[in-house]
């Protein structure tokens, strides 16, 4: 791979990121709909847009009996209302007499989950450390097709939504190092996809670019995404509901439910850049030539 | 697709269109002239009294911050807040570099070890933090009675309340950090934020740039004009330049 460092003007940075696409495009008040899961989850039932469903809220200290409402259940997933990149997440799958197991192996007992919970309240998982609330939803079996190609965990695609188009796609497979979590920080696979056919390309794990998923070594392109044409309409949809100009909107294809709509990111990441290996500023140049 | 109707339509600012001269670059270029006024009309009072250590300080700060957004914003370097790296380096001051770079990097040893000790009793959040922070101090306290013998009987306490307040909130910075996005990205953060610092440091120590401020402080108005122009650079930054260099621009061709 040739190293070209000083002719990068197609690829978006994120000083014209902020710049041009969120402080002129987003209006401010959006963000709080959209940094909140649980404002988000309100308006898209609303709009009946499929998204996983909520089980319980927990909001103050002294709700965290209710809990107890939980307890039979063998899988369910609990959230921060407000977190980044995919903190304080616990995806439990399983339960085997008091003890509760997470996806990343990991066994809690029912102190755990309390504990974790009262963290989440206490803002550990917020931006800024302010107080925040916990939410449990239903866990998403990742459909077949696409669990065939990674370990354990759920995948998630994400599409991003300029003024209405959708311009570009990426698939993020969990690993063994991201334990189960689709966040590419968190060191998840992020695969490029061809936004009209929903075909996977080539993918981008850490710094390399790659070919095989690095824990299977089953390879990642030309797989098809289901539901595809679906996830582009429920996509430009909720874009334009939480009238945003420049959004990443995140899906995961339940075994059952088929595309459901995890969550909004008004700040999505560049990296969608370097999984599609192509530069985001032509395609939304082109865009706007279409508007003027 | 239909247009998003609610949001006004915003000229773009491409920087191949600028020769338009739309409303985007005209406010700028209009507030730093209006800036540019001000420089003049206020630089007289100034010009007759040479400013002292204080008003020298206080102006580097503001130095310190410019070299602290380009930093972060054109450079890519990851730092705790803003006024971190400033702080840090007014420490490095006080104690000189050495000295200041190793109590960092002692205090953050500690409070990670102390955490990774506090995980295990399961502490709510806040007590757990000044936990940590006062085990902190316990330990340098104790180094410090310890050094008293050796110290001639002089107490210079008072002065040093000041560098080591700032560590206390810089190790508080960390442990938070770490907490909330990993150990990786508090080591980053905490590396940044010493380069950033040193970096400053020479800055501010430097006997050229003292002279240059006592001559001519109005410096400060020209560094806010920089300040608001740096707010609308759109360009990539250094890191992210390494982030994208296995990408040509040609694959982007149809």
């Amino acid at each position: 791979m040739k190293l070209n460092i000083f002719r990068k003007k197609d690829f978006l940075g994120i000083n014209r990121r902020n710049i041009t696409y969120l402080l002129d495009q987003n209006s401010s008040l959006s963000y709080r709909l959209v940094d909140d899961k649980l404002k988000t989850k309100f308006l898209l039932e609303k709009n009946f847009i499929p998204t996983p469903k909520s089980y319980l809220t927990i909001e103050y200290p002294r709700e965290l009996a209710n809990l107890n409402q939980i307890a039979e259940l063998k899988e369910f997933v609990i959230k921060p209302a407000s977190s980044t990149g995919g903190k304080g997440i616990r995806i439990i799958i399983g339960r085997e007499e008091n003890k509760w197991r997470t996806i990343s192996g990991d066994v809690l007992t029912w102190n755990d989950i309390r504990f974790h919970v009262s963290n989440t309240l206490c803002g550990l998982y917020s931006l800024g450390g302010i107080r925040d609330r916990a939410f449990v939803e239903y866990r998403v079996r990742t459909h077949e097709i696409l669990a065939a190609v990674m370990l354990h965990g759920v995948s998630d695609i994400r599409v991003l939504v300029y003024r209405g188009v959708p311009v570009m796609a990426m698939l993020r497979l969990p690993t063994e190092k991201s334990q189960g979590k689709a966040n590419l920080h968190q060191g998840a696979l992020g695969v490029g996809v061809d936004v009209k056919t929903g075909v996977t390309s080539a993918g981008v794990y850490g710094d390399r670019q790659v070919m095989r998923h690095p824990d299977t070594h089953v390879s990642i392109s030309g797989v098809v995404i289901p539901f595809w044409q679906e996830i582009l309409r429920w996509a430009v949809k909720t874009a334009e509901i939480f009238q945003l100009n420049y959004v990443g909107i995140d899906f995961v294809i339940d075994q059952a439910l088929g595309p459901l709509v995890l969550e909004l990111n008004a700040r999505p990441g560049l990296s969608i850049q370097l999984a599609n290996r192509k530069g985001l500023v032509p395609l939304l140049k082109s865009i706007d030539g279409k508007f003027q | 697709m239909r247009r998003l109707n609610t949001l006004s339509p915003v000229a773009s600012s491409d920087p191949r269109m600028s020769a338009k001269l739309n409303a985007n670059c005209i406010v700028p270029i209009l507030v730093i002239f209006l800036i540019i006024l001000f420089l003049i009309l206020l630089s007289f009072p100034i010009r007759f009294i040479r400013p002292d250590g204080l008003m020298c300080d206080f102006i580097m700060v503001t130095v310190g911050l410019l070299a602290v957004a380009i930093f972060r914003n054109v450079v890519g370097i990851i730092t705790f807040d803003v006024l971190t790296p400033i702080l840090w380096a007014f420490i490095f001051r006080e104690v000189s570099l050495l000295v200041g770079i190793i109590l960092l990097t002692v205090i953050f040893m500690t409070a990670w070890i102390l955490r990774r000790i506090s995980d295990d009793l399961k502490l709510l959040l806040i007590p757990k933090i000044a936990l940590i922070i006062s085990v902190v101090i316990g330990l340098l306290v104790f180094f410090l009675v310890s050094l008293e013998p050796f110290r001639n009987g002089e107490r210079q306490s008072a002065s040093l309340i000041f560098p080591f307040l700032v560590m206390l909130l810089a190790a508080e910075r960390f442990v938070f950090l770490q907490m909330e996005s990993g150990t990786k990205t508090a080591c980053q953060a905490a590396v940044g934020t010493i380069i950033v610092a040193v970096a400053i440091y020479y800055l501010i120590t430097a006997e050229s740039s003292r002279e240059f401020i006592q001559s001519f402080p109005e410096i400060i108005f020209l560094l806010i004009a920089f300040l608001l122009c740096l707010g609308r650079y759109g360009g990539l930054r250094v890191s992210e330049l390494w982030r994208f260099r296995h990408l040509s621009p040609m694959e982007n061709k149809k």
